[in-house]
């Protein structure tokens, strides 16, 4: 038994825009404009086999671009191609690519109104690399029965259908987005252990979008953040850990070691301040911060997140 | 945990060429077989229902002693038709998110619907040429009056069953593609373009019941023409090439629609 090569995704001066808006031009011209633009300008490659967080805010364009990758959705202008190293195609029509290709939604799609049994029959009888047994065992794990109409799964179970649906299908390119939505903290944990210990015995490329990022921080590898829908870093998750850092001490301590350098954020309590401030300290700064009393902290993924999509007051 | 299985090398550009195929052939074929299950689970009971209504009805008319002026059928204008037009409403429309899920392509999907809907019209036409070889038998025998203003006639009575089945295999594949291409084109269009596109649809099926003499224009056409269906080979044969046509239109608008689908965040 093997498993299939895992898919890579390559994304070029892609840009989606959704809907169109009337507009008046020159007093009396009426003309109909792009309403929304989702992504704006994406370049973008995720490495095949690793585990890949996509972060960003509401609205930032995550959801878009992950559609593109299963061909959900078409972009407006650029080119997007996935698949095996030195064989990535583009998703659109492409059998070959979408056979391999699965993303789960938070809405989840299947059939409402039929037993969850047809829908996972449907999901059986396209996928290529389907494990009927993963699926069985999944469901127990998760206490939902096939017998089960969609409609009446309350959300949590419904999303972990999706969780089941994205593991059981072992696609190459697996993607799920947002599927925690609902599911109570047991049962996120149980995702993710699934995730690991079936990426182990599986390797493959997994998207996890998801607004717990403090939860799913330990799986990724890699991680995209989107801004605004345009992509504000792609990188290693350790890369990403490294791009900030934060001082907690004396004010007057802190803020001569702060010096020019971006601060992300800053909390005071008395007279003890804590700043989270961008880049890396050298030896020198790390020695005379020790000298100082000023301790030295790494800054969690989430937080580091939260400071980089912040608006700034210009963009407001 | 157990070790890593081994990972496979990508396939070559003939093996991708290969395993898109077969994909396309399982998705195809499993959007044939939903369609065909829903008409054979949902259709089977209309039948059912629809023979019992056919039989009972002239039963207590014959009883009371009453008269019938022709079979209900006939006096029904393509109800069965208009059946399997609401199913292709509702099926297809239902699978299609699905069936982009899991990985299908859009050309699978109206493939597998036109192979499903040709199916599920055989069946409806079989069925109907039954039923009305059935009330040929069953009215004379009671003492009722049958006879058949609508339709397209070969002649003979095994012709004549033979052509219904053709017609209205023919015509029910029409009405479940213009239905499902409503269905798609309220999702592809939106409400209000989506709202418009019912009435190229209604074309359609207009012109596979005057070209084929069936359903509401057939029963129609008949009154204002006041003939007894169409005898001539060359009268069936423009029918039922009229009926194809109808049939390609409709798969046509249904492919069009389809192939350009999206499905949009739901975030």
């Amino acid at each position: 038994m093997t498993t299939p090569a895992p898919f890579g995704t390559r994304l070029d001066d892609v840009v989606v825009r959704y809907g169109s808006r009337s507009e008046v031009v020159g007093g009396s011209t009426r003309v109909r404009r792009e309403a929304t633009t989702a992504l704006d300008g994406v370049t973008l490659a995720i490495r095949p086999g690793v585990i890949t967080g996509v972060l960003g805010r509401n609205g930032a364009g995550k959801s878009t671009l992950l559609s593109l990758l299963a061909a959900f959705a078409r972009p407006t202008s650029g080119t997007v191609s996935v698949g095996p190293e030195g064989a990535e195609e583009d998703p659109w029509e492409n059998a070959w690519v979408t056979s391999n290709v699965q993303l789960v939604r938070e809405s989840g799609d299947l059939i409402d109104d039929e037993k969850l049994s047809e829908s996972l029959r449907y999901y059986a009888d396209l996928r290529p690399h389907w494990d009927a047994g993963l699926a069985v065992r999944l469901l127990d794990r998760f206490e939902i029965s096939t017998r089960t109409k969609p409609g009446a799964l309350s959300r949590g179970k419904r999303s972990a259908v999706g969780a089941t649906i994205g593991l059981a299908t072992r696609a190459p390119l697996t993607i799920f987005d947002e599927v925690y939505l609902g599911m109570d903290a047991p049962t996120r944990y149980a995702f993710y252990s699934e995730v690991l210990a079936d990426y182990a015995e599986h390797p493959r490329t997994i998207l996890l979008s998801s607004h717990l990022v403090e939860e799913v921080e330990r799986l990724f590898e890699d991680v995209v953040v989107l801004d605004r829908g345009r992509v504000l870093l792609a990188e290693p998750v350790e890369d990403m850990r490294a791009r900030g850092y934060s001082l907690t001490g004396p004010a007057a301590a802190v803020a001569e070691l702060t010096g020019a350098r971006r601060v992300l954020h800053e909390q005071r309590l008395g007279s003890t301040v804590q700043v989270t401030l961008e880049g890396a300290l050298g030896a020198d700064e790390r020695a005379a911060a020790r000298a100082a009393g000023v301790e030295i902290g790494t800054v969690p993924v989430q937080d580091l997140f939260v400071h980089l999509t912040e608006p700034r007051k210009a963009d407001r | 945990m157990s070790a890593p299985l081994p990972v496979t090398a990508g396939p070559t550009a003939d093996e991708r060429a290969a395993l898109a195929r077969a994909a396309r052939r399982r998705a195809s074929r499993t959007v044939r077989r939903n369609v065909v299950a829903a008409f054979a689970t949902v259709g089977g009971w209309f039948w059912a229902i629809y023979a019992v209504v056919g039989v009972g009805v002239p039963l207590l008319v014959s009883r009371a002693g009453g008269e019938m002026d022709g079979g209900i059928f006939e006096s029904s204008a393509g109800t069965p038709r208009w059946f399997a037009f609401v199913l292709g409403i509702i099926v297809p429309a239902a699978a299609l998110t699905l069936h982009l899920a899991a990985g299908g392509t859009r050309a699978a999907f109206s493939a597998g619907v036109v192979r499903g809907a040709a199916l599920a019209g055989l069946g409806f036409g079989v069925l109907t040429a039954a039923y009305v070889s059935g009330e040929q038998v069953l009215y004379p025998a009671l003492g009722l009056d049958w006879g058949r203003a609508a339709g397209l006639a070969a002649g003979s009575p095994a012709a004549d069953a033979l052509l219904t089945v053709v017609a209205e295999a023919l015509a029910v594949t029409t009405y479940v593609l213009c239905g499902a291409a409503i269905a798609v084109g309220y999702k592809r269009l939106g409400v209000w373009t989506g709202t418009g596109f019912i009435l190229p649809m209604l074309v359609l099926i207009a012109l596979t019941d005057l070209a084929m003499r069936g359903g509401v224009g057939g029963l129609v056409l008949s009154n204002v023409a006041r003939s007894d269906g169409i005898a001539s080979a060359g009268a069936v044969a423009l029918g039922l090439a009229g009926g194809l046509l109808a049939l390609a239109l409709a798969a046509g608008a249904l492919h069009l629609l389809v192939r350009g689908v999206r499905l949009r965040p739901s975030t």
